[in-house]
């Protein structure tokens, strides 16, 4: 794997022929497709490093291959924090919070679950400074908390997995440590193995999804009515635990992808052609 | 381009001679929205009342080559919903239904034309709320809301229109119905749409996010002796965790204004204004962050601290910034109302430069405005009969938006680009990060008929027609 350490490196890499398929520190692969073959595997956890905290603001700077842990780290200096969670793992007395596993870019491209409600990473990420699939540099947003200039490109990137630009510095809003409401709630010991679905569900769908999943929920943070799933049960079962209509309000995080309504797909194809017509990053996630 | 006769004959057959307005005078009423400085007369307004019929006049239009441009209630302040090329308007005034109300799962289901304030009352009784509350919210529509991505003064704490829209669905540039979803496990296009200005397609209704309403609300006027203790009082309580649901800001030229038209008083000395609101579901703990706040207030030299508790004395304390806007109508003949967003640690200085430049312009300004998210709205007072003094306002407003880009904020936080702001988005993004936005528009947009000369620069035809829209009013 290819770790550049500069901008100018990568983009070296991308002038390459080969496309690029892209991670951070690589923590969330059982959730993506497989690289193809071809591919140059890159790791953008080389662009790493805060760049600027502003207390005053609640805003923060940082190259999108920084650690989370780290970012944490340097926001609590200030009495600041991200309000996102980490990972769930097995081990020693049961499931436990393993940090935060990842980086900045990761969490974002993967638009992993937040558990402070009315605070997901579209809110949180005020704009970002992208690497486009012909090598040029765009950014989008501002420092601002709130803006309405233009289309909010870099909160439209969020959850599209690096299909169709590369995060590279991020500016995002920062709350004080502590307060909240209480978030998670533990489910210890039920079940072996890795996470291997995240559920989002309505509230009466967070009811149901508890209890058709009882025997293998990890976590659940009934604020933001989300589910850490794991175990073998889950394998095969589809895409959707819960479903309602009108508003399909169960979001599961497979490998590989999950299902998507005609409409919606046909649009990301669209997406593809319009920012990376050539296939240059991460050819094959989420089926693309 | 037909002819208007056939337009109108066109527009009669897909939706009935009662739902197309062609006359001159009603024409007329759709020159503009809120902000005038930019007219440009619709050929034919539609109403259409249903997904079919909008997508039937748009069709019709792809076919004639006609442009076609959505409207809500036309309050916008940045000329979205002007006709800029003189083609169809079509009007969300009959799509104003609430289609249906899920409580248990907090959302409902309405029409784009549905009036804001109308959401909030049609759940009040089940102690939920339409959360983004624009001070337009008597009037203004989802679909405005939804493509303004519109704020107001709990967006603080609550989040503007993107946080609060689970579902829309639209009718595309190219005449196709589709519901987007928000959280699905593909794009989430429902965050491109959301802020898109209509230059994406017309929605036609949308489930939003409902908001349980708080159990316990305090609020408080502070007046200060300077704009600067008041601004500080800002970062301040930001700093402290307290998350306020409101933490607005009035001038000494808004309190002036008040007391002309109003006969509103405060206290000897005061210079700005600051009402902060804290609510939550525990009566306690929303004290002690009151608490919290007014001892801070205190700290940076308040002169006065009122606290309401009962839903009389808030309503009282929320007259100022609620009757602000309206005082400065009372003493001038035109106001617009600037939008900025700034780093709010920024607010003393930008204020600063906000009376240095009105003064040098000889204009009168007033601050009247969201602090606590650092979005700033110079209110500028003028008469709009004369050229020089049009000119004047413009200059002005243009110098203080390209400080916000200085100091590393944003050219609009809620009022948009629409073709006010165009030529000042160019100077907040260079040619690259244009591209990156134009290439996000063709996913929807190929044409240039939908909302044509909106938002982006250099779209074909556009420039050409601008002159024509800036107009002195007559
Ligand atoms: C007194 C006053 C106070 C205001 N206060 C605030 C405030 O506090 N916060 C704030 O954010 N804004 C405020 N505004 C601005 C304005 O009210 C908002 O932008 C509002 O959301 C516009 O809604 P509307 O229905 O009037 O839309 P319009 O003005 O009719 O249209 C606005 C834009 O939306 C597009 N549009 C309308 N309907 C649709 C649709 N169905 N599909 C696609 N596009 C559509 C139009 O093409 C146009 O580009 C204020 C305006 C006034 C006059």
């Amino acid at each position: 794997m290819i770790r550049p350490t500069s901008v100018a490196e990568l983009q070296a890499v991308l002038a390459d022929e080969k496309p690029l398929w892209v991670c951070g520190l690589d923590t969330k692969r059982r959730f993506r497709a497989a690289p193809p073959p071809e591919a140059t595997l890159v790791s953008m956890a080389g662009l790493a490093g805060v760049i600027a905290i502003h207390p005053e603001d609640q805003v923060a700077v940082a190259w999108a291959g920084t650690p989370l842990v780290e970012f944490q780290e340097a926001l609590a200096e200030h009495g600041l924090r991200l309000p996102i969670l980490g990972e769930w793992r097995m081990g020693g007395a049961g499931w436990h919070a393993a940090g935060m596993p990842g980086t900045l870019g990761g969490w974002l491209a993967m638009d992993m679950p937040h558990v402070w409600p009315g605070y997901g990473p579209r809110r949180l990420l005020l704009g970002a400074t992208v690497l486009r699939g012909d090598g040029t540099i765009a950014k989008a947003g501002s420092q601002a908390v709130k803006s309405v200039a233009g289309y909010d490109i870099h909160k439209f990137l969020v959850g599209t997995r690096g299909t169709l630009a590369l995060f590279l510095q991020i500016i995002v809003q920062a709350l004080p440590l502590g307060g909240g409401p209480p978030l998670v709630e533990y489910e210890s010991g039920v079940s072996n193995g890795p996470v291997e679905a995240i559920l989002t569900t309505t509230p009466t769908g967070f009811a149901d999804a508890l209890a058709r999943h009882a025997s293998i929920t990890v976590v659940r943070a009934p604020a933001t009515q989300t589910l850490w799933l794991s175990g073998s049960a889950l394998a095969g079962e589809g895409d959707r635990v819960v479903a309602a209509t009108p508003v399909r309000d169960a979001r599961a995080v497979w490998p590989g992808g999950a299902r998507v309504p005609h409409a919606e797909r046909k649009l990301m194809g669209m997406a593809k052609a319009a920012f990376d017509p050539e296939r240059r990053f991460n050819p094959g996630e989420l089926g693309l | 381009m037909p002819t208007r006769d056939a337009l109108v004959d066109a527009m009669e057959r897909l939706v009935g001679a009662d739902a197309v307005l062609s006359q001159p005078g009603a024409l007329k009423a759709y020159d503009c929205d809120a902000y005038s400085l930019d007219r440009a007369t619709p050929r034919v307004v539609v109403l259409p009342s249903s997904r079919e019929q909008v997508r039937d006049i748009v069709r019709w239009c792809l076919d004639a080559d006609v442009p076609f441009t959505p409207r809500g209630a036309g309050t916008g302040l940045s000329g979205g919903a002007m006709d800029a090329l003189g083609g169809v308007i079509l009007s969300s005034k009959r799509l104003n239904r609430i289609l249906d109300i899920d409580v248990p799962n907090r959302r409902l289901w309405a029409q784009a034309g549905a009036v804001n304030l109308h959401l909030t009352q049609a759940v009040e009784a089940d102690r939920l709320h339409f959360a983004p509350d624009p001070s337009s919210q008597s009037v203004c529509t989802l679909g405005g809301n939804i493509a303004e991505n519109s704020g107001g003064p709990h967006t603080l704490k609550y989040g503007v229109t993107a946080q609060h829209i689970l579902a829309l669905t639209l009718v595309d540039p190219d005449g196709e119905i589709i519901t987007l979803e928000a959280g699905g496990p593909g794009f989430d296009f429902v965050s491109l749409v959301v802020g898109s200005e209509g230059t994406l397609g017309i929605v036609t209704d949308a489930w939003v996010r409902l908001t349980p309403t708080p159990e316990a609300v305090r609020t408080a006027l502070i007046a200060f002796p300077t704009v600067a203790g008041a601004s500080q009082a800002v970062a301040a309580i930001i700093a402290s965790g307290v998350i306020p649901a409101a933490l607005e800001m009035m001038d000494r030229q808004i309190l002036a204004a008040l007391r002309a038209a109003f006969g509103l008083d405060y206290p000897e000395g005061t210079d700005a204004l600051l009402l902060v609101e804290c609510d939550g579901c525990d009566a306690d703990e929303v004290d002690a962050e009151m608490a919290v706040a007014a001892s801070i207030a205190n700290d940076q030299g308040a002169l006065q601290v009122q606290i309401a508790h009962t839903r009389a004395e808030r309503a009282a304390l929320w007259t100022a910034r609620k009757k602000g806007i309206g005082a400065m109508g009372w003493i001038a003949p035109t106001i617009i109302t600037h939008d900025g967003v700034i780093p709010r640690s920024k607010l003393p200085e930008m204020l600063e430069f906000v009376a240095t430049v009105a003064e040098e312009h000889g204009l009168m300004v007033a601050n009247l405005f969201h602090a606590g998210d650092g979005n700033l709205h110079p209110c500028i007072a003028f008469d709009d009969r004369d050229p020089a003094q049009v000119e004047a306002v413009i200059e002005a407003g243009e110098k203080i938006l390209r400080r916000c880009i200085e100091l590393g904020g944003s050219v609009s936080g809620e009022h948009g680009i629409g073709v006010e702001k165009i030529d000042l988005l160019q100077e907040m993004f260079t040619a690259d990060d244009l591209r990156l936005q134009a290439d996000a528009k063709r996913i929807f947009n190929k044409g240039g008929l939908c909302n044509a000369c909106k938002v982006l620069p250099n779209q074909k035809g556009c420039l050409e027609h601008r002159r024509r829209w800036r107009g002195v009013a007559t």
